[in-house]
């Protein structure tokens, strides 16, 4: 039925979508060169097609990305997933794990801040890390304030922390950092692909929420991780 | 003379999960005074929809009671302010635990919204406790009178049940007779209200303001105002129960 008047004048207006952060926190030291890096790199092209794909998710979803290997480097800024252009990952040096979760909650806080100063709601941000090793910086300051920075973040709900081993990653220590109730996850084989695709649809779903609407439930890690969570 | 419409339709994100419709939303007329109420049960409380339907019901009971068989509504409007919704959160409260005892269920589980409004041509008053709004125009001026209350995330808002709900209740009151008075939920909120300047859109309220005092027949406009609510074009921009509370004084446009 066509609508009638007085509806078709009501007139909508445009308000800055919700954002939803995820911080990507990727271990590029010189273990991961060879078939760990070139299947991470696709995996990430993987992740922005697949985001690219969702009408929401493309305005909602933001990311940003910060590498450690030779020195902790924020390699993209958040930016909206319609203008990310995926980067490609060279391995080489150290693992400063600890230094780089110390970046990922300083470009967090100050993401939030901007988005309160343009009055832009969003949801609980996301940091999601990816190692292969153990991190070189585990007796420095760095390490310890990592550890508090995620707890804390996490006891008190301000941002969900993902822990990703890879290969012969050192899970325990890795779970010196992730909170207790969601524990390092161990990569299938290389099975980035999958990964990507699970984080993509979790972004999804997150940010497709309808505030008081409809409780949410991720989809399940089967596909990626070897160990059921 | 006033004309109303309230009405609360279901969201399709609860047609496909098969879940209620949420809200709830009624008005009545007591003597000369409206008493509009609406609630917004929340997605993930089990019974929200039975929690909106006692909050609107109680919110009705609450300001009957105030106001039948008083000869001057006048003075006691005069002297409405947060105490009374305070008053009234206590008695949603006592309801919605005694609902829970009888379920063996939690008071959360009866999570909700409170969006009252009590018009009349001496004085309006507004209480609100949660997310949702009240704008209202009067001598030719229109501005939010409540402002959706959000926590620091998106979809998080302040419900009758929450421990914070007596300090998150917003009231305003504006003298004298008002134009028109708009309130909705949450499901509403990002098509009508601008949220960069915290100002409810024009473009949204006046036509449907407009409508309802040309139209002669308010359960034709409700019917209309239903698929309109239910239209794509909306369907297009929200998934959420919406529900939509217009008053208009006659002629005052």
């Amino acid at each position: 039925m066509p609508e009638q008047l007085p509806f078709i004048d009501v007139d909508f207006i445009d308000n800055p979508e919700p954002r939803c952060p995820c911080v990507l926190l990727v271990d590029t030291s010189g273990s991961m060169s060879g078939a760990a890096i070139d299947a991470l790199n696709s995996g990430i092209q993987q992740f922005a097609q697949e985001l690219n794909s969702d009408n929401l998710a493309k305005k909602r979803v933001e990311v940003a990305i910060i590498s450690f290997g030779s020195g902790v480097q924020t390699i993209q800024d958040f930016t909206s997933v319609e203008s990310f252009v995926p980067p490609r990952f060279e391995a080489n040096g150290s693992t400063p794990m600890g230094q780089a979760v110390v970046e990922a909650f300083a470009i967090l806080e100050d993401r939030k801040n901007r988005y309160r100063q343009a009055g832009i709601a969003y949801f609980r941000p996301w940091i999601f890390l990816i190692t292969d090793g153990a991190p070189t910086d585990h007796s420095t300051h760095f390490w310890r304030k990592a550890v508090d920075l995620v707890q804390a973040g996490e006891s008190s709900k301000k941002m969900l922390f993902f822990g990703i081993a890879v290969n012969d990653a050192d899970i325990k220590i890795l779970n010196e950092l992730c909170p207790a109730n969601r524990p390092a996850m161990k990569l299938k084989g290389l099975s980035f692909r999958e990964l990507f695709s699970w984080l993509s649809s979790s972004l999804k779903t997150v940010s497709s929420a309808n505030p008081g609407a409809v409780g949410l439930s991720l989809p399940p890690p089967s596909g990626w991780a070897s160990i059921d969570i | 003379m006033w004309k109303h419409v309230v009405t609360s339709v279901r969201g399709s994100a609860h047609c496909i999960n098969g879940m209620p419709c949420q809200d709830n939303s009624g008005a009545v007329l007591i003597g000369d005074v409206l008493v509009v109420a609406l609630s917004d049960g929340a997605g993930s409380a089990k019974f929200s929809e039975e929690g909106s339907k006692l909050i609107v019901e109680t919110a009705h009971e609450f300001f009957s009671d105030l106001f039948n068989g008083h000869p001057e509504p006048e003075g006691l409007l005069k002297d409405l302010d947060s105490s009374d919704g305070k008053r009234l959160l206590q008695e949603i409260r006592n309801k919605l635990e005694a609902a829970a005892a009888k379920k063996t269920a939690a008071l959360n589980d009866f999570a909700s919204t409170m969006l009252v409004a009590v018009i009349h041509h001496s004085r309006s008053c507004f209480y609100q406790i949660g997310d949702g709004i009240w704008c209202a125009r009067k001598s030719g001026m229109v501005g939010a009178v409540t402002w959706p209350q959000q926590g620091e995330y998106a979809g998080q808002t302040d419900f009758v049940t929450t421990s914070t709900a007596e300090a998150s209740l917003q009231f305003s009151a504006i003298p004298g007779k008002i134009d028109f008075a708009v309130g909705m939920s949450d499901g509403l909120e990002r098509l009508a209200l601008d949220f960069r300047y915290c100002l409810p859109h024009l473009g949204f309220c006046e036509p449907l303001i407009k409508g309802l005092l040309a139209s002669d027949n308010e359960v034709l406009f409700k019917d209309g105002l239903n698929l309109f609510l239910n239209s794509p074009r909306v369907l297009d921009r929200t998934d959420d129960d919406k529900t939509l509370a217009l008053v208009a004084h006659v002629g005052c446009l």
